[in-house]
């Protein structure tokens, strides 16, 4: 038997999508207070709640930023944005992840301002981070600057680099290829090279790059927007 | 920069934050409760809550908050959006004030219309304490830098908010892309077209930015050079489809051109992008309807209506609008219960009026003539009747008789009440009248030429263009016969007779006089005696009766 779809599928996505960041938003506060609030427990606990939390946060932009991408539906919409803020306000949310795991991280950049999503590029910068994060032994560094092709924004880790079978499949991932093998892994570096490329400037477009750091040997992805 | 140093920063400023005063305002309670304590946590003592819209905007006549953190979602009807509209048009909120709309949602229409209401912040749940300090440490960076230019502008003293903008730019300062934004606004008002038009080009010189675009395409709408403006506004919302304000400022423009069959096309694609906005809706209701397109007319209007309640924009306009578009629209409506809802939506628009607007006496006759054209459009005279009777009643003790802007609405209603000559009498007098405004000449005009129903409108439009498409091929006589039809329906419109009038005199002279073509003729000039010599046919109307006179030997 077949049926009429009863309920606009979009509309329940942003509906549900909604009600999760309304519950996220009570434990991520809850989780904040009691960090703050408690002694001589396992910190190391909460962080990892936290870290989880953030995660399910980026997860959940991203799958609703995929899902628009596949309806050729997303937009961006860029304003001036200053750069160091936005590294700053990713920075902000993983803060307590950042300090009970130990991991230092150091941002070098000129204060400038750049048209871009903000919104979106924070997801973005955000899948970076937790991917850099995964990986570092016990850096992470960001940096950017304007380049004259545009702003070139990376982050860099210490960890022991990519495999060269990894860095092939994410070639073959932004040169359009279909994913056949869907990993949090790879959505979360499609969504950000579809929302770098969708930046565009007199005709040129946004790209990404993974590869291994020359000095640190870690992992590191460019992301230039123009 | 490292990270150790912005946290030491934010640390610095809990003393700042302390003397602060701020207002959290939230449906659900533990959400206002933690972000509450989030400000506390900051050092910011005094922190007022509220969960309604209402609730925000009394706690902001009684108090002078430096913050209000406001959540989409309210209890009591009024969304985060439309507290902020109204707390700005009730002047409750100083330029150095900040207001942050807080939310959860993802849904593109909702995010869209936020930001086009322009919170000074927009902050996406959920959001860790860091991050909500991050923003208020930004948002007071900047206000302090900015606070002399805010106040300026919101005194609207462009004079001397520019020079400031453009030292600020000239030194390179961090808000720079602020003050050529809100230069574009004060060169506008100042009438400063060089200076605009030299800032905008510079701009895209480097980059095409969609704010510069803006005050090009802002400054040919100015200037009146429309067709410059639609092409500057086509190029901007090509490449910034986001750009709302130009999708509104192209129908405008396509509107003063007269394409306003481009100009519903473009409201309808700014609808898909951001439906929540009540002066969209209401421009689609109007500009459909003159397209005579009753169906998006009466969705539009709807929406107006429904975005209009517990906002600002809320006008009885909505309401008798809406009234109009049904009595159009329900002859089309087949279906008996819709009609009947349909129907019943238009008595609860009239009560509607008279419940939230009915202490001012233009608004009552607006409503009773509402109420009357509605009763006519339904066959029922007797109603229409005595509803006009109640108008006429309210007019006659109005202070300075019936204003003037609601002559047009009043001629509409007598016409449909049955009153045809004494409705002609005062639409005649408007028009002929010097002090009359050119859009209320241009309203009765239109409506002495086509005094009938949207439907009609339409169909005789289309029969009107076919016969256009024969003419120019030359079919004469199938051009006659879809000129006749179309004056059937309309027999007042000015450039259908002479269309008329025009393709018999070609026909003849290709195949000879024909007497009962050449009364016709006659006929079709006599309905146009309404055609003053300020109508944009009246010159057509004489060259075509000159050649009748000449040629044909007829007497006027």
């Amino acid at each position: 038997m077949s049926f009429q779809p009863q309920l606009p599928f979009q509309e329940v996505i942003e509906a549900s999508i909604k009600d999760m960041r309304n519950s996220l938003s009570q434990v991520l506060f809850k989780l904040d207070s009691a960090i703050a609030n408690t002694d001589g427990v396992d910190r190391n606990m909460f962080a990892e709640a936290q870290y989880e939390i953030v995660r399910m946060q980026n997860v959940i932009s991203q799958m609703y930023g995929l899902y628009l991408v596949n309806d050729d539906k997303l937009v961006v919409s860029a304003s001036e944005t200053f750069v160091l803020e936005l590294v700053e306000d990713t920075l902000a949310g993983l803060d307590a992840l950042l300090q009970q795991k130990g991991i230092e991280v150091t941002v070098q950049g000129e204060d400038i301002s750049w048209y871009l999503d903000s919104q979106l590029m924070e997801t973005v910068l955000q899948i970076a981070l937790l991917n850099a994060l995964r990986y570092t032994n016990n850096k992470i560094d960001i940096q950017f600057q304007a380049t004259s092709d545009g702003l070139l924004l990376s982050v860099i880790d210490n960890g022991r680099g990519y495999p060269e079978f990894i860095l092939e499949a994410y070639d073959a991932l932004v040169s359009g290829s279909s994913v056949d093998n869907v990993t949090s892994q790879n959505t979360g570096w499609l969504y950000c090279d579809k929302v770098v490329r969708l930046h565009t400037n007199q005709g040129r477009f946004g790209r990404t790059t993974l590869k291994n750091d020359d000095t640190t040997g870690g992992g590191r992805i460019d992301m230039l927007i123009p | 920069m490292d990270k150790s140093l912005f946290q030491a920063k934010a640390a610095q400023n809990s003393s700042v934050y302390a003397g602060l005063q701020a207002l959290v305002a939230d449906e659900f309670e533990n959400s206002r409760v933690s972000i509450r304590q989030m400000l506390q946590g900051l050092g910011i003592q005094h922190v007022d809550q509220t969960s309604s819209g209402k609730g925000v905007v009394d706690a902001c006549r009684a108090r002078k908050y430096d913050i209000v953190l406001c959540d989409f979602r309210l209890t009591g009807g009024k969304n985060g959006q439309q507290v902020l509209e109204e707390l700005r048009t009730l002047q409750l909120l100083k330029p150095t004030n900040i207001f942050i709309i807080v939310s959860a949602e993802t849904g593109r229409d909702v995010v869209m219309g936020i930001m086009e209401s322009q919170p000074d912040e927009y902050l996406s749940k959920p959001f860790t304490q860091a991050v909500l300090a991050r923003r208020l440490e930004r948002q007071f960076v900047q206000t302090k830098a900015l606070s002399t230019m805010k106040t300026l502008i919101a005194k609207e003293k462009f004079d001397q908010l520019i020079p400031l903008c453009v030292k600020h730019i000239e030194e390179n300062g961090r808000y720079a892309t602020w003050c050529k934004r809100n230069l574009v606004d004060a060169y506008l008002n100042a009438g400063a077209s060089q200076e605009l038009e030299h800032l905008c080009k510079t701009e895209i010189k480097q980059r095409e930015v969609d704010w510069a675009l803006l005050g090009l395409a802002r400054l040919a709408m100015a200037q009146e050079q429309f067709p410059k403006a639609v092409s500057v506004l086509q190029k901007t919302i090509q490449q910034f489809p986001q750009t709302i304000s130009a999708y509104d400022l192209l129908a405008q423009a396509y509107e003063a051109m007269g394409r306003l069959e481009e100009a519903q096309e473009i409201l309808n694609d700014a609808i898909k992008i951001s439906p929540r906005i009540h002066k969209r809706q209401k421009h689609m209701a109007a500009v459909s309807l003159a397209n005579g397109d009753p169906q998006t007319a009466l969705k539009a209007s709807q929406q107006t209506v429904r975005l209009g309640i517990n906002s600002v924009h809320e006008s009885p306009d909505d309401y008798i609008q809406l009234v109009d578009i049904v009595a159009e629209s329900a002859a089309n409506v087949e279906n008996s219960t819709d009609k009947k809802r349909l129907l019943a939506e238009a008595g609860q628009a009239l009560s509607v009026v008279t419940k939230r607007f009915g202490n001012d006496d233009s608004v009552k006759l607006r409503k009773s003539l509402a109420e009357s054209r509605f009763h006519a459009s339904q066959g029922q005279m007797r109603e229409a009747q005595q509803s006009l009777q109640v108008a006429k009643q309210i007019a006659s003790e109005l202070e300075g008789g019936l204003p003037q802007d609601l002559v047009v609405e009043y001629g509409k209603t007598l016409y449909s009440a049955g009153e045809k000559e004494q409705a002609e009498t005062i639409l005649a007098s408007l028009v002929n009248d010097q002090a009359t405004s050119d859009a209320l000449k241009q309203q009765a005009s239109d409506f002495l030429d086509e005094p009938i129903s949207l439907g009609a409108k339409a169909q005789a439009k289309s029969l009107n263009k076919q016969g256009l498409n024969h003419y120019s091929n030359k079919a004469y006589q199938d051009a006659i016969h879809e000129f006749k039809t179309a004056l059937e329906l309309s027999p007042r419109h000015p450039g259908l007779n002479l269309n008329y009038v025009q393709t018999c005199l070609k026909l003849m002279e290709a195949q000879g006089s024909e007497s009962h073509m050449v009364a016709e003729c006659v006929e079709s000039i006599q309905r146009l005696r309404h055609v003053t010599p300020a109508h944009k046919q009246y010159k057509r109307l004489n060259a075509l009766k000159e050649y009748l006179v000449k040629h044909y030997k007829v007497m006027f």
